[in-house]
Order: structure tokens, then C-alpha cells, then sequence
């Protein structure tokens, strides 16, 4: 957390040149004893991930033998009906929580071989999320909701924390909501502050679970469209809904039911 | 996230739930303010003691007849009145006894005090002109006997405050004439007002020439010339050892006892008083202590259970922040942070309300309150350790939630 070269030193436009570098730089900062560097590593590699949650004496199979790879500014669409697993699935990409077996390389790093703080730097220099409840603090305005993961980063001087939470609400078209309280905002830019939120640390993957769930459908177009837009600028973006006119847009739909891979199939567009 | 950054957060967020900070920390401000009161007041009784037993006089030594470690060969205390006159004068040599400043014997009866046709009892006592420095008292008005009065047993007399109001009212008790056991005295002199110490009421007295004492007790027989007491001035508090040590060598020589522990008398320093007393009144302040450390332990318990209702409270927000990058240990940060300002501003409020309830009390209960420094930083101190150690176990349970509970829950 105290080194934040990575995240100030980055472009905005994330590339994928850049990949090779990166991971080096993270098992660096990470401490991690040989890391396994593949100069052709996916980006995301699943392999026979099993979920398990005990209730008591019962067993809950959330997810059952995933094997999926995701590569450098994909535009996936994970989909399935609810309980199907997505949610689980999604908080295991996003290392917030860790497979009962299986492994997860991310960047070609075994995440499972990670210790708490290694994750909590993880989630906060590489991975973006936006949630269905878009979760943010009610009490603090827009940008200071945005600053939150630099805080985290270690980003010392306030003014470039704001400099970069306003250029962040900017870039989701909310420039002048900058001091606004999220009940002033309507659902819809509240998922945008959101948004703004999860790219404010340049990371290279944004996870959406279900983000226009909570939204009428003509502010669910204009939030699609910023993930359309943030898939172009290179980075990787994934997707999780049961709405088929949402998982459509993406460029590639991988559908889950009960826990179980169903189907992985790509769509040029 | 820095320390700055973790302090103005915790602030933000008590500041939010500000009833609930201020109930939070009223639970400290008690434990505080019990704890400056009860010290101060505990300090306060202590100062008083000490200084009433101070007003007995100043590096005083008493010998009363008699023998503490009679080994059943002597009477019971003062039953052997073989201190005498003579045994004072001898002590009052400045070859024998070059430690000791004053001497002046006792000589003590309680009698019926007459005037016109009030009339009232008091402690009579015999003694010699330096009674009045060696037990520290004034004249406030007319003047006091001299050695002449004594030498030509002048029935002159001084009387306390309590004395004069009872026998004379309002009216000033100097000039006045007074009947002791039927002999007429005249009133020279009023002392100042000394209070009640410990024993005894200090204004209800009247001072008379030994001499004079000694033919209106009317001494007789064996116990001819004997006296109460006799009390010893040391020149300083450090030459009491080398005062007492002369007195009591003189007092052995002169009554011919060779063994010390055979002594007819006994030498009682003042301090030994003092310590008494003091032993006593810090007692009663460990007591009150240990009552306002009960009334923290118990603010400590409701910083513990706010916190703990907080964690539960904002399990969503914890969530968010670690899936935003916060580590366990920036989670454990704030959350101690919040716990132990949380104590200080009770403290400080608390200091602050008890230092002015310790000027302010002593006006209505009449109990002097010291405000004591150490109480004071000790209390902060102590108040910010409480938040601490009460914030430990909500604030590792925060840090331990797993990221996805925190958010999944509703
Ligand atoms: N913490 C948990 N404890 C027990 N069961 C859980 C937990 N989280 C999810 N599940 C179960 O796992 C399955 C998948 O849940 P989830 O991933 O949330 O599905 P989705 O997001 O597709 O609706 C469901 O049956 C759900 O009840
Ligand atoms: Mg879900």
C-alpha cells in the first residue's frame, strides 16, 4: 500500500503491451517469491474452481469445476439466472473471496497464495468494482466516495486525490455533481459516481455484478455505454447479469447455471 | 492510508453519529469526573487534617506523665503525675538542651466560668508565656501575660473566641472581670480563632499563668508542683530527634531512672500525629478512587458496546472499503481511533467539568476539593487508555469480516 508507483507511473489508456511489465512490477511490490511469469499468460485463468459454502450441516456448491481464461481488454458478459453463481464467481475474480479449490492465476500470480493485505492491494491497484447497490457512503459527496481507493493506494497529497477523483467523475459525465451527496443523485449517476470510483486507480479490470439492475432502463443504456466506451480505451471489462439484453452487448457470454459452466461463445460485432 | 487520513475519517464519522459520540463519551466524562472529585476531595480532607494538626503547633514535642510500656509496674496513663514545674524549667536550659526553642507545662483542669450571670465550662489551663508560640495561637486583642505575671502569680487571664461569646456575647471580653472556682480574674487578652482540631475544640479555652494554675488547682500531697504536660518547641522539624533525644535524657537523669524503658513519661512527637492522620485520610482516598475506577471501567465497557453496535452498524461500509483496498490493518487503525478519541474528549470534558465542579462545590458542601495536576493529565491519560483497550476487540472484529459478508449483508 505504501508503494503506489504502479498506479501513478501508469498511462490512462491501459495496452497490451504493457501486460509482461505489470506483472513483473506487481510480484515486485507484492514480495511474492517466484511469481510464474508467462510473457503469454492469460489475464484471468480459472482452473477447476470449486465454491463451497456450509450452512450448518448442509452444502452449498456454488460453483462446480470453472475453467475459464480471460485475456488482456475483453468485453465479457457472465450470465445466468439468479443463484446460478455469478455473484461467487464474481467475487472470487475479484479477490474478495478465494475458491475452496482450484486455482486462480491472475496476471499469471497464484491468487490463492495470497495473504489478506496482498489481496486488499490487488483489489485496490488492479481490479474496479460496481455493484447492483452501488454502494457508496451516503454521508460523504461524490468525489470523496471516488477518492476512497486512492486513500488506499497511499496517495499522500489531497489535492492529486482530488484532481484525479474529479477527472474520474468527469470522464462518466459528471462534472458538475463533483460535491454532490449520493440521495442527491438519481440511481443512475449514482452508478456512475460508482463507476467513477472503480476507474479512479486506472485498474485493469472492471467488475460489474448486475450494474443496471437498480436502474430504469434508459439510465441502464447510458451506464452500458460507459462500459462500451472503458472496453475501448483497452481495458478489460466483465460483466455479470441475468438480463440477456445486457449480456448481449458484450463481445463474448459466458452462461453459468447452478454453478456449472453451461457455455462460452464469442460475438464479433 | 496514512495516519492523518485514518484520524480525519474516524472524526468524520463520529461526527456523524454525533448523539450517540456524546452519550458515548458521557459514560467516560463520569468515570473522569468521579475520579478528579473523589481525589481532589480526598486530597482536600488530607490537606485539612494536616493542617489543623499543624495549628496544635509547630515542631512540638508533648511529654505527659506516665509510662506507655509500664511492664504492670506503673499506673495507667497519667495516673503518676510526676512530671513537675521544676522539670520544665530544667528543660528550658539552653546548656542541657540547646535543641529545644520553647518550653512551657501544662497545667489543665476543666472549671465553672462565671460572669454576671453567664456562666459556661471550659478547659482552664496553666501555662507558661510561651504556650502561645509553641502552640502557633495570637492575641487579636489586648495583650498577652509575660513572665512577670507569672512570677507574681498575677490572676490575669486569655480566653478563646468560644469562651468570650458565651460569657460576654458580643461585647469584647478584654477589661472584663471573670470568676474561676470563685476567684476574681481579669481578661487581658482574646486569642485568635484556631478552629476544632481533631479532639478538642480550640476556642473553648483560657489561658492563665502557671503560677496562678498551680494555687487555684489547688495541688496537694504527693502530687504537689505536678503538671498535665509539658510541651517542647524544637528550634527546627530537623532538630526534633536531637530535641527529643536531650528531653528525654535530662527527664530520665532528673527522676533517676536508669533503665529507659522504665521511664514515667513519654515524649509524643507531633509528627507521629500527623501520620496518623494522614494514613487515614489515604485510605479513604485509595477507597474513592477505587469507586471512580469502577465508574471508567464502566464508561470503557460503553465505548466497547457502542463500538461493537458501530462495527455491526456499518458492516456495508466495511465491506466496501476492503473490496476497495482497505487492509485489515487500516480498518483495525480506524476503528481504534475512533474508540480512543472517543475517551479522550471524554476526558478532557470530563477534566474540564470536574475541575470546575471542584471550585465550585466547596461553597456548598464546606469539604475543601483539591485540584490535583496529576489527577488531571492521569485522567486524560487514563480516559484515551480506556478507548484504546475497549476499542480492541470491536476493532479487530471489524478488521477480521470478511469483505464479501460485509457487503452481502442487508
Ligand atoms: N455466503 C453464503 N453462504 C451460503 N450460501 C451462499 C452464500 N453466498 C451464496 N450462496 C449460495 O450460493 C449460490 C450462488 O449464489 P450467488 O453467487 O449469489 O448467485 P447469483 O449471484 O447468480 O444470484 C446460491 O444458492 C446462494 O444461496
Ligand atoms: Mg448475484
Amino acid at each position: 500500500m505504501e508503494n503506489n508507483e504502479t498506479s501513478r507511473d501508469r498511462p490512462n489508456q491501459y495496452t497490451d503491451t504493457q501486460t509482461d511489465m505489470k506483472t513483473a512490477e506487481i510480484a515486485t511490490s507484492l514480495k511474492l517469491a517466484n511469481p510464474v511469469l508467462r510473457s503469454n499468460a492469460p489475464l484471468i485463468e480459472l482452473e477447476s474452481v470449486y465454491k463451497t459454502y456450509k450452512m450448518g450441516a448442509m452444502e452449498v456448491r456454488a460453483l462446480e469445476d470453472i475453467n475459464l481464461n480471460i485475456d488482456t481488454g475483453e468485453y465479457v458478459a457472465i450470465m445466468g439466472q439468479s443463484g446460478s453463481g455469478k455473484s461467487t464467481l464474481m467475487h472470487i475474480l475479484g479477490c474478495l473471496d478465494v475458491p475452496t479449490s482450484g486455482t486462480y492465476r491472475l496476471n499469471g500470480i497464484d491468487v490463492g497464495k495470497m495473504d489478506d493485505n496482498q489481496l486488499a492491494q490487488i483489489r485496490n491497484r488492479q481490479i474496479g468494482f460496481v455493484f447492483q447497490q452501488f454502494h457508496l457512503l451516503p454521508r460523504l459527496p461524490a468525489w470523496k466516495n471516488v477518492e476512497l481507493p486512492l486513500l488506499y493506494a497511499g496517495e499522500r497529497n489531497h489535492t492529486s486525490r482530488r484532481e484525479k477523483a474529479e477527472r474520474a467523475l468527469a470522464a462518466v459525465g459528471l462534472k458538475d455533481r463533483i460535491s454532490h451527496r449520493p440521495t442527491e443523485l438519481s440511481g443512475g449517476q449514482q452508478q456512475r459516481v460508482a463507476i467513477a470510483r472503480a476507474l479512479v486507480t486506472n485498474p485493469s479490470i472492471i467488475l460489474a455484478d448486475e450494474p443496471t439492475g437498480n436502474l430504469a432502463s434508459t439510465q441502464a443504456d447510458e451506464i452500458m455505454g460507459i462500459f462500451e466506451s472503458l472496453h475501448q480505451q483497452g481495458r478489460t471489462v466483465i460483466i455479470i447479469t441475468h438480463e440477456p439484453d445486457i449480456a448481449n452487448r458484450a463481445h463474448r457470454l459466458v452462461r453459468i447455471r447452478d454453478g456449472h459452466m453451461l457455455g462460452d461463445e464469442v460475438h464479433q460485432q | 492510508m496514512n495516519w492523518i487520513e485514518t484520524i480525519k475519517s474516524a472524526l468524520d464519522s463520529l461526527v456523524e453519529r454525533r448523539t450517540r459520540s456524546l452519550l458515548t463519551m458521557l459514560g467516560i466524562l463520569i468515570g473522569i469526573v468521579a475520579v478528579i472529585l473523589t481525589v481532589g476531595l480526598g486530597e482536600g480532607a488530607q490537606g485539612k487534617v494536616s493542617s489543623a494538626i499543624s495549628s496544635l503547633g509547630t515542631n512540638l514535642l508533648i511529654v505527659t506523665p506516665g509510662s506507655v510500656s509500664t511492664g504492670g509496674i506503673r499506673g495507667g496513663l497519667g495516673s503518676s503525675s510526676t512530671l513537675t514545674l521544676a522539670d520544665a524549667n530544667a528543660l528550658n536550659s539552653k546548656v542541657d538542651c540547646p535543641d529545644i526553642a520553647y518550653v512551657s507545662a501544662v497545667m489543665q483542669k476543666n472549671l465553672l466560668l462565671t460572669a454576671g450571670s453567664a456562666n459556661w465550662t471550659a478547659p482552664v489551663q496553666g501555662v507558661s508565656p510561651s504556650y502561645l508560640t509553641i502552640r502557633d495561637r495570637q492575641v487579636v486583642s489586648g495583650k498577652a501575660f509575660t513572665q512577670n505575671d507569672v512570677t507574681t502569680h498575677a490572676d490575669v487571664a486569655l480566653v478563646g473566641s468560644t469562651v468570650a461569646q458565651n460569657l460576654f456575647g458580643f461585647s469584647s471580653p478584654v477589661g472584663q472581670t471573670m470568676n474561676l472556682a470563685g476567684v476574681p480574674f481579669t481578661i487581658i487578652g482574646e486569642l485568635n480563632t484556631a478552629g476544632a482540631s481533631a479532639n478538642a475544640n480550640q476556642d473553648n479555652t483560657v489561658l492563665i499563668p502557671v503560677t496562678t494554675g498551680e494555687d487555684l488547682f489547688g495541688a496537694r500531697g504527693p502530687y504537689a508542683n505536678s503538671v498535665s504536660s509539658i510541651l517542647i518547641s524544637a528550634k527546627s522539624s530537623s532538630a526534633m530527634g536531637a530535641a527529643y533525644e536531650e528531653a528525654n535524657s535530662l527527664l530520665l537523669q532528673r527522676h533517676a531512672i536508669t533503665n529507659p524503658s522504665q521511664a514515667d513519661f513519654t515524649i509524643t512527637p507531633q509528627t507521629s500525629l500527623l501520620s496518623t492522620a494522614t494514613s487515614v485520610s489515604k485510605t479513604l482516598t485509595v477507597l474513592l478512587v477505587g469507586i471512580a475506577a469502577i465508574a471508567l471501567l464502566v464508561g470503557g465497557i460503553g465505548v466497547m458496546n457502542i463500538m461493537l453496535v458501530s462495527v455491526t452498524e456499518r458492516i456495508r461500509e466495511i465491506g466496501l472499503r476492503k473490496a476497495l483496498g482497505a487492509t485489515p490493518g487500516v480498518i483495525l487503525r480506524q476503528f481504534l481511533i475512533e474508540a480512543t478519541v472517543l475517551g479522550i474528549l471524554g476526558g478532557i470534558f470530563g477534566v474540564a467539568i470536574g475541575v470546575i465542579g471542584a471550585l465550585v462545590l466547596p461553597h456548598f458542601v464546606s469539604q475543601p476539593i483539591a485540584i490535583s495536576s496529576l489527577a488531571i493529565t492521569g485522567s486524560v491519560v487514563v480516559a484515551a487508555g480506556i478507548g484504546l483497550i475497549f476499542g480492541v476487540y470491536p476493532a479487530s472484529r471489524a478488521a477480521r469480516l470478511s469483505p464479501i459478508d460485509a457487503l452481502r449483508s442487508e
